[in-house]
């Protein structure tokens, strides 16, 4: 790029930039001063942006599911919305839903351990597993894993790494109980996220 | 490393550009009074890096807005921080625009060739102001809102498009989702791209013409880098001292109660800068009987003619005649003109200035005499040494900061003397203390927004219901419930009704004819045909008789009946005293004070009732029909039915409030709100 407009001034030419400490000095003095003023809005910025990474929830939620006689024994697994009160960011519901389960009574007793209750996000990468009652399994149309019954991995090629995730399960006052949570994707380990 | 270097210098040719951005020459060496260019630079940096986080944390809508800016300003950590550095960023922006436009026509920067500069300077000062014009609204919340309106009904009287352009802007007719997204769009999309494009024009624009080098030069030439960008950057870190000051004095940026399109906020006012056009509309009379109507004038075509007087700056900076002479007389005559301002105009609009006419005087001889002393001192006065157009460029812009200085200076002075303002803001500050409050014990916000929070609080809804429907005869701690004056009471003072330090008063010859009480009513001034009411001939001449031990019998009497109410603020002591309060069927009697005579208490005696008296059920009835039969009845006073009722003449009578409003100000009176 040229300058026409630039002052040829002789008497004030620039003397050839010297090395000496004073330049050091003042270019130094530069990086630090603009690092800092820089630094400032960034991290300002940075810690409200990654606030997410500190912020821990309590892992379940203890959700009233259905009642026990409305489950037939042996009968197939059930699909139920889980509802609670849920916050958002600012928002508090008094109600609105937070994901859905499987409710399975294998059992004929009225005993918590005569239900088993699955999260229904394949643990694969999140996607809803469908029960299919002719072939008595859980599967995902997303990748094609196949669950069995009692959530173990049915199918040797289904990419999921482990089998449904298996939430806790309480009777009270011949209601259903569950306490739901959600895990993390596509590792071999159930491990609650909060 | 130097190869790969090398390889990207090969294909991009960075080095020459670093060299060009970097060795800029300045002749002269550098100076502080170069830096306002940079700090700008340096502002929009910051506002962009904050901004753009900021933007990930808010919603458009008319339920989200204020919802969101409330959860980065309260609930997310240092989110009142990210928020408070942008908005005193923009605040200090403003002013280093002015500072950097000041220079550049001291300088002369604005001259020929650059006069194309100079106008891109001026879009990127109005643009700036877009900027904080659409800023403002965002959060949604009263000030901005209101503020806001003003602004966009302005926008409906620029001729033939007036209404088109504002329904645009607003996306619709009034405001609502459509408003906040536009002019988000607007603040985060449209004109940050056009600030872009016209700051990297006006840098490069610079940059052809090189710097306008203050003369004479004091040293000798100098490069950008290093001598030049160190002093920039020690302004840009006294420009973010300057912010992080106000950021942690103010506690980040205000956020007032969330917008409500009923609830009148009298203290609207845009941002300071913004000030004197706000001002300046309060004289529109001056243009009455203009063509096109006085509002058109004092909105749009004045202060659009001076923003086009300034974009001509550089034309008149043009003449080139060198005539100290004249150029003295035009100070002179600019000065002349401030100090008959200063004296004749602006006095009365600072009444605090009266009787010390002797200082304001003095001030501005001293200042008139400064060229003189300047003189005197043989210091030269530069302005006088310039060109005619030069010195008219500087004078032109030294009136109009006068003006805007002048303007705003009343508008704020104006505002301070102001009590209706001063009641609006503190009432603004409260209401937002309580939705934030409310959001915070609630356990987040509903879903329908943080105005459904307010719409059902009695603290908040109370005193507004009471101002309006019940202050035109009751007092409620002496004023309107929302600070206000009642200009005549025309009944009692309902400030702990029922309380036992207000039935103590109200039991006693001393209070109950004073205004505070029953003085102002009709049964201290009865109507014609009416004798005054028997209860307060009962007070003032039984109970000033009363020996001790009935004395005695009235105190815990009175501690009974005002169990009744189950007053909140009373409830340890109505515990404590539960012995004497189990007197109060005894004392009520005949066996007792008698009230039963006349009042009704349980089974016995007519009216009014005073079973349950001051309880949330019984104000409820009382509000609702003081003219029922268990009340007043026809002794009633002019308190109107609230809820309806049957009326006088049998037929039904209209309620003036609904169940929900009359539950609000009963609750708000009897202190049961959620805290």
């Amino acid at each position: 790029m040229d300058h026409p407009a630039e002052p040829k001034s002789a008497t004030h030419a620039v003397d050839s930039p010297e090395p000496d400490r004073r330049d050091f000095l003042q270019k130094a003095a530069c990086v630090v001063l603009g690092g800092a003023i820089t630094a400032v809005p960034v991290a300002a910025s940075v810690r409200v942006l990654i606030n997410p990474v500190f912020q821990k929830t309590s892992a379940g939620v203890s959700v009233r599911i259905a009642s026990v006689d409305g489950l037939a024994p042996g009968g197939d697994p059930q699909l139920f919305k889980v509802a609670t009160d849920r916050h958002d960011a600012w928002t508090h519901y008094a109600s609105r839903e937070i994901g859905s389960i499987f409710l399975h009574r294998h059992g004929q007793g009225t005993a918590a351990s005569d239900f088993v209750a699955f999260n229904a996000a394949c643990p694969h990468l999140g996607c809803a597993v469908e029960y299919q009652g002719e072939q008595q399994r859980f599967f995902c149309p997303c990748h094609n894993s196949a669950f069995a019954k009692n959530g173990t991995l049915s199918d040797p090629k289904s990419p999921s790494p482990r089998g449904l995730d298996a939430l806790k399960v309480e009777v009270r006052d011949g209601d259903v109980w569950v306490e739901f949570m959600n895990f993390r994707a596509n590792i071999p380990e159930k491990v609650a996220i909060v | 490393m130097k190869a790969l270097l090398n390889w990207l210098d090969h294909r991009t040719g960075y080095r020459q550009m670093v060299r060009e951005g970097l060795y800029e020459r300045i002749p002269g060496g550098s100076r502080w009074r170069y830096v306002w260019g940079s700090t700008l630079t340096f502002a929009i940096v910051v506002q962009f890096i904050t901004g753009i986080v900021l933007w990930m944390f808010y919603s458009p809508s008319a339920q989200t807005a204020w919802e969101s800016v409330f959860h980065i300003q309260e609930q997310a950590p240092g989110g009142w921080i990210l928020r408070g550095i942008h908005h005193w960023m923009a605040q200090v922006m403003t002013v280093l625009l002015l500072l950097h436009l000041l220079q550049v026509v001291i300088d002369g920067a604005y001259r020929a060739p650059r006069e194309i500069n100079f106008w891109f300077g001026m879009f990127l000062l109005g643009l700036t102001l877009a900027m904080s014009l659409t800023g403002y609204l965002l959060p949604w919340d009263q000030k901005g809102y209101w503020a806001s309106k003003v602004a966009t009904n302005l926008m409906a009287g620029v001729p033939f498009i007036g209404d088109a352009l504002q329904r645009t802007v607003v996306g619709g007719s009034d405001y609502g989702h459509h408003t906040l997204t536009r002019f988000f769009a607007l603040h985060a999309g449209v004109l940050p791209a056009l600030l872009i494009g016209l700051i990297i024009g006006h840098i490069y624009l610079f940059r052809r013409h090189g710097i306008t080098a203050k003369q004479p030069y004091k040293k000798r030439d100098a490069y950008f880098w290093p001598d030049q960008i160190l002093k920039d950057a020690v302004a840009c870190l006294a420009v973010l001292a300057v912010v992080l000051v106000f950021v942690f004095w103010k506690r980040g940026a205000e956020l007032t109660a969330p917008a409500n399109p009923g609830e009148q906020y009298s203290a609207a006012r845009p941002d300071w800068y913004f000030m004197f056009l706000f001002q300046f509309l309060k004289y529109q009379t001056m243009f009455d009987g203009w063509p096109g109507g006085a509002a058109l004038w004092a909105s749009i075509i004045v202060p659009g003619a001076a923003f086009g007087f300034f974009m001509i700056l550089p034309f008149i900076g043009a003449m080139k005649w060198k005539v100290p002479a004249i150029n003295y007389l035009l100070c002179c005559v600019f000065k002349a003109a401030a100090a008959y301002f200063l004296t004749v105009v602006l006095r009365p609009h600072f009444p605090q200035l009266a009787g010390k006419e002797a200082i304001v005087a003095g001030v501005v001889f001293g200042l008139a005499l400064l060229p003189m002393l300047f003189g005197a001192l043989k210091w030269r006065l530069p302005i006088i040494h310039r060109t005619l157009g030069d010195c008219s460029s500087i004078l032109v812009l030294y009136a109009g900061i006068f003006a805007f200085v002048v303007l705003t200076a009343i508008a704020f002075q104006h505002d301070a003397s102001d009590p209706h303002y001063a009641i609006a803001v503190k009432q603004a500050h409260a209401d937002a203390e309580r939705t934030k409050h409310l959001a915070k014990i609630s356990g987040g916000i509903p879903p329908e927004g943080a105005l459904a929070l307010l719409r059902d609080d009695p603290k908040t809804q109370g005193p507004r219901i009471f101002k309006s429907h019940c202050a035109s005869c009751h007092t409620h701690g002496g004023q309107d419930g929302m600070g206000g004056l009642v200009e005549k009471p025309a009944a009692a003072d309902l400030q702990g009704f029922a309380s036992r330090q207000w039935l103590t008063e109200f039991l006693s010859p001393d209070h109950i004819k004073t205004a505070k009480y029953w003085g102002n009513t009709a049964f201290v001034k009865p109507k014609e045909g009416q004798k005054e009411s028997k209860m307060v001939a009962q007070v003032v001449n039984d109970i000033a008789g009363y020996g001790d031990q009935e004395k005695k019998d009235l105190a815990d009497l009175i501690i009974g009946l005002s169990s009744q109410a189950k007053l909140k603020s009373q409830a340890k002591d109505d515990e404590k005293d539960a012995a004497v309060v189990a007197k109060l069927p005894d004392l009520i009697g005949s066996d007792g004070l008698s009230c039963t005579d006349c009042h009704k208490f349980g089974d016995d005696g007519k009216r009014p009732d005073l079973t349950g008296y001051g309880s949330r059920q019984w104000l409820l009835d009382f509000v609702k029909d003081p003219a029922h039969e268990r009340f007043y009845g026809d002794r009633n006073d002019r308190m109107p039915s609230y809820g309806g009722g049957a009326g006088a003449d049998g037929k039904a009578k209209p309620a003036k409030l609904t169940d929900k409003e009359i539950g609000l100000v009963v609750d708000w009176l009897r202190g049961e709100w959620r805290e």
